[in-house]
């Protein structure tokens, strides 16, 4: 019985040794993920382009944006990023429709309402108002 | 009769078995493993060039400064690329070669975990060095890491920024993990595992030759974003698999198991290893056949 007792020892101590590893580990990773999230990124809640909004067509692409023209010829800025896994979207064949390169999902012109494929919902749509210089400026981008 | 030093270091020792591929490759002076870590060494000493031109601020301009305006930079590129899938696919032989001989019945189960951590961290690299292109596929690739790492509950925002950064930025973070997290850490591992620091220079004389003859043969530049996205072609079954299944699900749920049932192997109370090792097997080798056709589908279209 001793004996037994005995050989559970290392093992126990092993076994010890490794949740107290996983524990600090976890600890320092808990911390270090709360120091890298609390760094400032670049953040543009507004972005004044130098876009004249007379000039825009019925679609143009811009790095984070699609600037769309409905019926009424009202713009509308769609954030580009599917809501899927946040791939950027891109104009689909013919210009009909627009279309996420990276699973197929499918969205309505010119309000991003998903039409088909993986993502969920549609595009989100951003404010957009036009400056006394009749360019365009995008709000509400993170 | 064995000393105590001896049974000691054959209980630690992994793979004292010579699997079939080793069998062959020995002809040839080498095994799978050496081939790996030559192919490590290799990605590890053309990284050290391509870090002297690469700026995680500018990955796009500096990646296309390397292939067009740097002497012989596509020729590096080219072979620090090649070298990562020459490791990969070294790698997942020798993890075949050692699961058929049962080298986890003699090896002990610290030593088999860090082994098995090898792989994640192997491709890892592969993948955060592919998203460093700064390009159309390699933007994409970023995102859609970042989309399923953020999808996991309670944590995913904070560690999807530890571990990728923000992919609408610049690429500091995912540059910093590329060349310490799943560069040295793994080194520091294999340097554990095969119990030397250099592959020896005849292995890695023989995975140099062969990368950059491979190399100046295929180089290939940057893809343009908006296109179809092409991902690694080791991803490229979970990249088809994300458009009917959930994210959490597909790039998640089944790596950690995956890596689970490989490093749960090491433990002499699971029992069932056999089952595990062929399960694991089949899984695999479904998900390499799955992945070839669909990197081909998407090569030809």
């Amino acid at each position: 019985m001793p004996a037994a007792a005995d050989d559970d020892l290392p093992q126990r101590r092993r076994w010890l040794t490794g949740m107290a590893a996983i524990a600090f580990t976890g600890g320092w990773l808990a911390i270090a993920m709360r120091v890298a999230s609390s760094v400032p990124r670049a953040s543009l809640r507004s972005l004044h382009t130098k876009l004249r909004h007379a000039e825009l067509g019925k679609l143009t692409l811009l790095a984070r944006v699609i600037l769309t023209r409905n019926d009424r010829d009202e713009l509308i800025a769609l954030d580009r990023r599917c809501p899927h896994l946040g791939c950027k979207v891109g104009a689909g064949q013919g210009n009909d429709n627009l279309r996420c390169p990276c699973h197929g999902s499918e969205f309505s012109l010119p309000d991003g309402e998903r039409l088909s494929g993986p993502a969920t919902r549609g595009l989100h749509q951003l404010e957009v108002t036009i400056d006394g210089a009749d360019q365009v400026v995008i709000h509400g981008l993170d | 009769m064995a000393s105590t030093e001896d049974t000691a270091t054959a209980a630690r020792s992994p793979g004292v078995g010579i699997g079939p591929l080793d069998r062959g490759l020995r002809k040839l002076g080498l095994t799978m493993g050496q081939l790996c870590y030559a192919a490590l060494a290799l990605t590890v000493v053309s990284g050290v060039v391509l870090a002297t031109a690469y700026d995680p601020a500018q990955p796009l301009a500096s990646t296309e400064a390397i292939h067009g305006a740097i002497s012989f930079g596509f020729l590096v590129q080219a072979t620090h690329n090649l070298g990562a899938h020459l490791c990969i696919i070294a790698l997942l032989a020798h993890t075949i070669d050692q699961l058929l001989v049962g080298a986890y019945r003699d090896t002990d189960s610290a030593v088999w975990w860090r082994a098995t951590l090898l792989l994640p961290l192997i491709i890892a690299a592969a993948f955060t060095g592919f998203a460093l292109r700064g390009d159309g596929d390699a933007s994409a690739a970023h995102a859609i890491a970042y989309g399923v790492i953020s999808s996991i509950p309670l944590v995913g925002d904070d560690l999807a920024g530890f571990t990728l950064g923000n992919p609408h930025g610049n690429l500091n973070t995912l540059y910093l993990h590329h060349v310490v997290t799943f560069t040295l850490l793994p080194w520091l591992i294999a340097i554990d595992h095969a119990r030397r620091i250099w592959s020896g220079w005849l292995v890695f004389a023989a995975a140099f030759a062969v990368t950059t003859a491979a190399a100046l043969l295929y180089h290939p530049g940057t893809s343009a974003i908006g296109s179809d996205v092409q991902g690694p072609w080791y991803f490229a079954a979970v990249q088809e698999l994300l458009r009917y299944l959930p994210a959490t699900m597909v790039a998640l749920i089944f790596p950690l198991l995956m890596i689970a049932m490989l490093g749960s192997l090491g433990h002499e109370v699971i029992g069932r290893h056999r089952r595990i090792a062929w399960a694991w097997l089949t899984i695999a080798g479904l998900y390499l056949v799955a992945t070839f056709i669909t990197h081909l589908l998407g090569l030809l279209s």
